[in-house]
Parts: C-alpha cells; sequence; structure tokens
C-alpha cells in the first residue's frame, strides 16, 4: 500500500519543508488508521462472541413463571384430607416517608377517613418523625387500599405482603398454632416447623381431620360449659399408626389475631400441661401386672382394709371391703387393689414399665410445647404405691393416650405423630407388652363401660372400652378437694381397636344431673360416648352388631358375687 | 468496485432492518410475557383467597349448624346404619318383577363389596362405583320411558 501512495512523487515532486509535513501528516493518519482497525476488530470479535458462541446474551427483563412454583413464601398446611387450614395470602401494606409528606395532620386526619379505627394521633406523630420509612398499617383489606390510592396523598405506598391465615378460626389451633405479624412460627406446628414451612414447595399435610376436630372439640365445649370446669382437654388418636386425628385444647384462640391472644389462651394443655391422671394409670398398672404374670385374671387381693402408710392412708373410693378379682378391682377402680398389684411387681418393675410406655420423658410429638413429666426424684415404695393408682407422677393427657394406645394395641407403642403418614410407611414401634396382655387390658376395658364407672361412655354399635380418672389438684404440698381432674380414656371398637379417645375436664363442678358428683365416669365418659357416636362413622367405621363372635373376643370371667349386682361405683 | 460497495450497502441496510423488526418483535413478546405473569400472579392470588374461602365456608361447625337447620340433619345413630346384606335379607321375599331379581343375584354373589357406612351430612356421597350394576337396569328403564 506503501509502494503504491509512493508512486505520485513522479507527477508531482514535493522537497524540503512540505516534504516533511506531509510525510509526518501522512504517519499520524497510519497510527490513528491502525488504532481504528484494532477498535474495529475487537469489537468484530465480541459481536460474534456475543451473537455465535454465547446463547442467552441478550439481558431478558422478564422471564415466564415456572408452572409448579409457588408465589407466597409460607406452604400451606392442610388437613389429612387436604382441606386447607394455614394458608398464605398475599395483601398490600401501607408504608410512609415522612420526609416527603407535606401536611401531615391534614395527611393523618385524611386517612382516618378512608382507614377506619386507626389512631390518628399516633399516625401524625409517626409522619412527623425523621425517618424515611415507617409502617402505617399493615394488611388492608383491597377495599382499603382503593380508598387510601383515592386520597392521593403523596409520599404513601404499598407493599406486598403474605398474611398467614387460618379460615378454619379457632379449630385445632393449639395444634396449628401461629405467626405473627412477619410470618414467623410462634407456637404449635407453625414453630415446630417453620424453617421447613418458608422453604417447603408443596402443602404440610397434618394428620388431623377437620371433621373429627370440630365434632371432639364441640362435645368438649359443651361438656366444659355444662360443667363449669375452668378447661378441657380432647384427643384421638389412631392406635395401629401414632397419628393423631384430633387434638383439642380448650378454651381455645383464634390464630388469625396473633396480637390479641391471651398468654394463657395458648397453654396446650394435652402436650404441655401435666396432671396426675388418676385411676386411668390403672390401666397401665393392671397391664404390668397381667404382663409380668404376678397376677392372672382369676387372681385377686384382698380389698378389705385401707393401706396405711408414713401419714397417707390409701382406700377406695367405693369400697367394697372384701377379696376383690383383677376384673373386679379394674371395674370398681379399687386404689388398695392397684397398690397391691404394683407391690407385687416390685418399684424397679413399676418404674421400668413406666419408662418403656414413655411416661419418663417428654412425648416426641411435633410440637415445641411438650411437658416433661413430673416424676418423684426417689422412687420409694409410697412412690409405687400412688403411682399405681395414678397420684405421684404428672404426665400430659398425650402420654396417657399413647400409653394406652400400645396397651390395646397388641402392645405396640409408637410415638404420637401430627404429621400424616402413609400407612405403608407406619414405624415399627417396640413391644412393650405382649399379644395377650393387650386382649386381656380390651376386655377389661370394655368391662368398665359395660357394667363399671364408664357406662355413660356408652355407644351402641361401637363396642367402646375404656377407663375413667379422677384426681384431685395438686396445690402447693397438698391437694384441693374440690379442684379435680376428671378424665375418661377410651378405645373403640374394642374387640379390634382402631382409636384411642381421651376427655379431661379440668376443675368441673357436679350439676343436680349428676347428684353433685364430678367424677370422670359423670362428666368425662359422656363426653366419650357423644363423640364415638359422632366421630365413627366419619372415620367409616361400621356400627357392629353385638354378635357372638365379638361377645366371645370380650368375654371375660368376673369372679366373685358382686359381678351381678345392680349397683355399680361410679367413679 | 462501485457494484460491490452497493451490493454491501444494501446488505448492511437490510440486516438493519432485520435486526430492527427482530428487536421490536422480542420487546413486544417480552412485554407481553410480563403482562401474563402478572395476569398469572393476580389470577393465583384470587385462587389462594378463593380456596382460603371455601375452606372457611366449609368450617364444619357451620356446616353442621346450616344442614341442622335447614336440611334437618342430626348426629346418626347405629340404627340409621344397615348393611347392604342386612337390607337384602329383609326385603327378599318382598322382591318380585325382573330387576329386583337381578338385583339380588347380583348381590349375591360370592365375595359381596363391603358398602360404606351412612355419613351425615358434611362427607361427601359414597361413591356410587362399587353399585353401579344394581343400577343399570333401573336407568336403562329411565331412558325408554322418555
Amino acid at each position: 500500500m506503501i509502494g503504491k501512495r509512493q508512486a505520485p512523487p513522479e507527477k508531482i515532486r514535493i522537497e524540503g519543508d512540505r516534504k516533511t509535513a506531509i510525510e509526518t501528516g501522512r504517519n499520524r493518519l497510519m497510527v490513528a488508521g491502525a488504532l481504528f482497525t484494532a477498535a474495529f476488530t475487537v469489537i468484530g470479535i465480541r459481536v460474534v462472541d456475543v451473537s455465535v458462541f454465547s446463547d442467552n446474551s441478550e439481558p431478558h427483563y422478564t422471564r415466564s413463571i415456572a408452572k409448579d412454583e409457588k408465589h407466597t413464601g409460607r406452604a400451606d398446611i392442610v388437613d389429612r384430607n387436604g382441606i386447607l387450614m394455614a394458608t398464605s395470602l398475599n395483601t398490600a401494606s401501607l408504608f410512609a416517608n415522612p420526609r416527603l409528606v407535606l401536611d401531615p395532620e391534614q395527611a393523618a386526619i385524611r386517612l382516618a377517613t378512608a382507614l377506619a379505627g386507626i389512631n390518628v394521633k399516633a399516625i401524625e406523630k409517626k409522619l412527623r418523625s425523621d425517618r424515611g420509612f415507617v409502617w402505617l398499617k399493615r394488611h388492608l383489606t383491597p377495599r382499603q387500599q382503593y380508598a387510601v390510592n383515592h386520597l392521593g396523598i403523596p409520599a404513601l405506598n404499598f407493599q406486598r405482603e403474605a398474611r398467614r391465615m387460618y379460615p378454619l378460626g379457632s379449630l385445632a389451633s393449639h395444634a396449628l398454632g401461629f405467626t405473627d405479624i412477619d410470618n414467623k412460627g410462634l407456637s404449635g406446628i407453625e414453630r415446630y416447623f417453620d424453617k421447613e414451612l418458608r422453604t417447603r414447595q408443596d402443602n404440610m399435610a397434618l394428620s388431623i381431620d377437620v371433621r373429627v376436630q370440630h365434632m371432639l372439640e364441640h362435645e368438649l365445649g359443651a361438656a366444659m360449659k355444662k360443667f363449669s370446669a375452668i378447661g378441657a382437654a380432647g384427643l384421638v388418636m389412631d392406635v395401629d399408626t401414632g397419628e393423631v386425628i384430633a387434638m383439642s385444647s380448650l378454651p381455645s384462640f383464634d390464630p388469625n389475631q396473633p396480637g390479641a391472644i391471651p398468654q394463657d389462651l395458648r397453654f396446650n394443655r394435652t402436650t404441655l400441661g401435666v396432671y396426675e391422671m388418676g385411676s386411668t394409670f390403672k390401666i397401665f398398672t393392671t397391664a404390668m401386672a397381667l404382663d409380668a404374670g404376678t397376677v392372672s385374671l382369676r387372681g385377686g387381693y384382698d380389698a378389705t382394709n385401707p393401706i396405711r402408710i408414713a401419714r397417707f392412708t390409701i382406700r377406695d373410693f367405693h369400697a367394697k371391703k372384701r377379696w376383690l378379682s383383677v376384673p373386679e378391682i379394674f371395674m370398681y377402680s379399687s386404689n388398695i387393689g392397684a397398690v397391691k398389684m404394683a407391690l407385687d411387681v416390685g418399684i424397679s418393675g413399676h418404674r421400668g414399665f413406666l419408662t418403656k410406655i414413655g411416661m419418663m420423658k417428654p412425648v416426641g410429638i411435633e410440637l415445641s410445647e411438650t411437658g416433661a413429666p413430673l416424676a418423684p426424684n426417689r422412687w420409694r415404695e409410697i412412690n409405687s404405691m400412688t403411682i399405681s393408682f395414678g397420684h405421684g407422677l404428672a404426665v400430659s393427657p398425650l402420654h396417657l393416650v399413647a400409653g394406652v394406645s400400645a396397651i390395646v394395641n397388641g402392645g405396640i407403642y409408637r410415638t404420637p405423630t401430627l404429621i400424616r403418614r402413609n400407612p405403608a410407611e407406619t414405624p415399627a414401634g417396640k413391644r412393650v407388652v405382649t399379644a395377650e396382655t393387650s386382649a386381656k387390658m380390651r376386655r377389661l376395658m370394655r368391662l368398665v363401660v359395660k357394667n363399671g364407672t364408664g357406662r355413660k361412655a356408652a355407644a351402641p354399635g361401637y363396642i367402646v372400652g375404656g377407663k375413667t380418672g379422677t384426681a384431685e389438684k395438686v396445690s402447693g404440698r397438698g391437694y384441693k378437694k374440690k379442684a379435680l381432674i376428671s378424665s375418661f380414656v377410651a378405645a373403640f371398637p374394642m374387640h379390634k381397636p382402631r382409636y384411642v379417645i381421651l376427655a379431661m375436664l379440668d376443675e368441673a363442678k357436679g350439676t343436680k344431673e349428676t347428684s353433685g358428683y364430678a367424677t370422670g365416669g359423670w362428666v368425662a365418659a359422656p363426653v366419650v360416648g357423644a363423640v364415638v357416636r359422632r366421630i365413627a362413622p366419619v372415620l367409616g367405621l361400621r356400627p357392629i352388631k353385638e354378635t357372638d363372635a365379638v361377645h366371645d373376643t370380650l368375654a371375660i370371667e368376673i369372679s366373685g358375687k358382686s359381678a351381678r349386682e345392680p349397683r355399680v361405683a361410679s367413679h | 468496485m462501485r457494484r460491490s460497495t452497493l451490493l454491501w450497502s444494501v446488505l448492511a441496510f437490510a440486516v438493519v432492518i432485520g435486526l430492527f423488526v427482530v428487536k421490536h418483535r422480542v420487546q413486544t413478546l417480552e412485554d407481553s410475557l410480563h403482562a401474563l405473569n402478572a395476569e398469572i400472579i393476580a389470577d393465583r392470588d384470587a385462587i389462594q383467597v378463593m380456596q382460603a374461602e371455601w375452606s372457611y365456608l366449609n368450617q364444619p361447625a357451620r356446616l353442621e349448624a346450616l344442614s341442622k337447620r335447614w336440611l334437618g340433619m342430626d348426629v346418626p345413630v347405629s340404627a340409621q346404619t344397615v348393611s347392604m346384606q342386612e337390607l337384602l335379607d329383609q326385603s327378599a321375599p318382598e322382591q318380585t318383577g325382573k330387576t329386583g331379581l337381578t338385583e339380588i343375584a347380583a348381590r349375591k354373589n360370592p365375595t359381596p363389596k363391603p358398602t360404606l357406612p351412612q355419613r351425615p351430612a358434611r362427607t361427601p356421597a359414597p361413591p356410587a362405583s362399587d353399585n353401579n350394576d344394581w343400577l343399570k337396569p333401573i336407568l336403562a328403564k329411565l331412558k325408554k320411558s322418555q
């Protein structure tokens, strides 16, 4: 190229200074040309690289939403049949930048016209503050949002926020729990699975059945009102899987108003509360004695005289003052008989058995609110004696239900759960009593409802069996005579148990109808009967005619003449 | 020389036009995608609200009160539940007519399926698929009469 350009000098000859000037100009041109060439080459290479080699280099300012993508932060909670129990809804929250507000007073007054029930003074104070961001009201309804927009106040803005909603209201509130305004789980499942619910993509299915839950709460609530009790607790548990079908602690609360829940209502009586359960513990005492072989169903103990130990006297509520067979001890809820049964097994055996059925440590359910049992530090003979009839060892109602499930289901203890289990994935559990003992216990429990203290729990066709329990509440160092924990724990249908159910009333008072009694047989057993009658059809159980086959499975020989006695103790 | 210049400039112009058109189209598509996304989010919110409302309206306590008041429903007692076998045992002697007999024949097969118990109002009606066999003649009759 240079050679070609140099050819013209043949025509025009330039010499001296002019030639030098032209040479300089030409050189500069060359340098500039080279620079431009380099720059364009680089750009060219980049263009090829961008358009050919790297795909997706075009910046997307939007992308399509994946089909299964979730739009809210927190996973929904549904019941075992898929009914929505907790969900997150997007709402608008109003905030302001106070620095941009022109007339705080006027703005506050006008806002009050759009948002009923706000404090004008507080809003004005917020708008006068020297900050860049203040919340004015969280979670507006669409109508409120429209009204605020309509005011046209500058410096106000909306933030889209997810709000936790519980469409079923107070139903199962203690199991579900609730979240605070920032969607942080504060109690129940919401708290236990807080992290998981934040990240989980699909719904979380609980073992709760809202229909059963409602029926249990309804019947418990009615009994609580009728007997002026200060509280009530109820549980329904699947004996084979350990799933809790219903869990009710009354009084309950509305998780939709997290700010307005009094502290004492948050207390979950079924898992956090520990109570001395009273005679329901005789289920464990009897099962232990039968399993250990220290007594058989035909055996029995003398219950003529009260037992005196230290400064205590252990007597029977409805004393028969004679020798009682094991079925009679169970049926009449004899404390003396239970004490003798426990003493025959021995202190370490008694303690070991209760440890085996989970009475010594908190239940491993998916709740943070689990109470640790109150067990004696040093287990002496006197402890064994009182614990044999349910005093001196305080456990939660869930402990009791889990233990009774193990006794009636053939002898396998499974940790209760609030999460729906696939029937195929039922944990193996651990054996606590033999299948024979379990069968015997089923007969004994059926006897209580058929002829004994729990006759008010009968539900025709569903073959209920159970055990009553009444305990005086501990107050300081002694017991309150008038404050009772009345309970009834049952299983049904008794020839092949499917569910264990517990009803417990806290400080129930007797009425005229119950002749002033507030014992388990009078106040809690009818609740169980009513609940069973209602839930059994929902749970898909058919009423069973008490055929000979069923009768034979549950028949029991009550030795002693009192079996045919018409009068039956109601304790 | 001139020809090639012309060719190149035409080509360059065409590419510029083409690029502009494509870019414009992409932008339109992205705009519509954006609008669609917003719509999807709004719809999902609406669905979520409706699901919550559905659950709210189906509160067991509310359904119970409504079915008691308007449908006269009440807590079922065991006497209301009868298995198909029991029903057939009772009604068999009175059965006359062809459909009745076929029904009994169908029911008396060696492995009768367990029938679902009668349920309270809040549970869905038991699926009828199990018992379709005996419904068929009745349905056929209805069709004929129409």
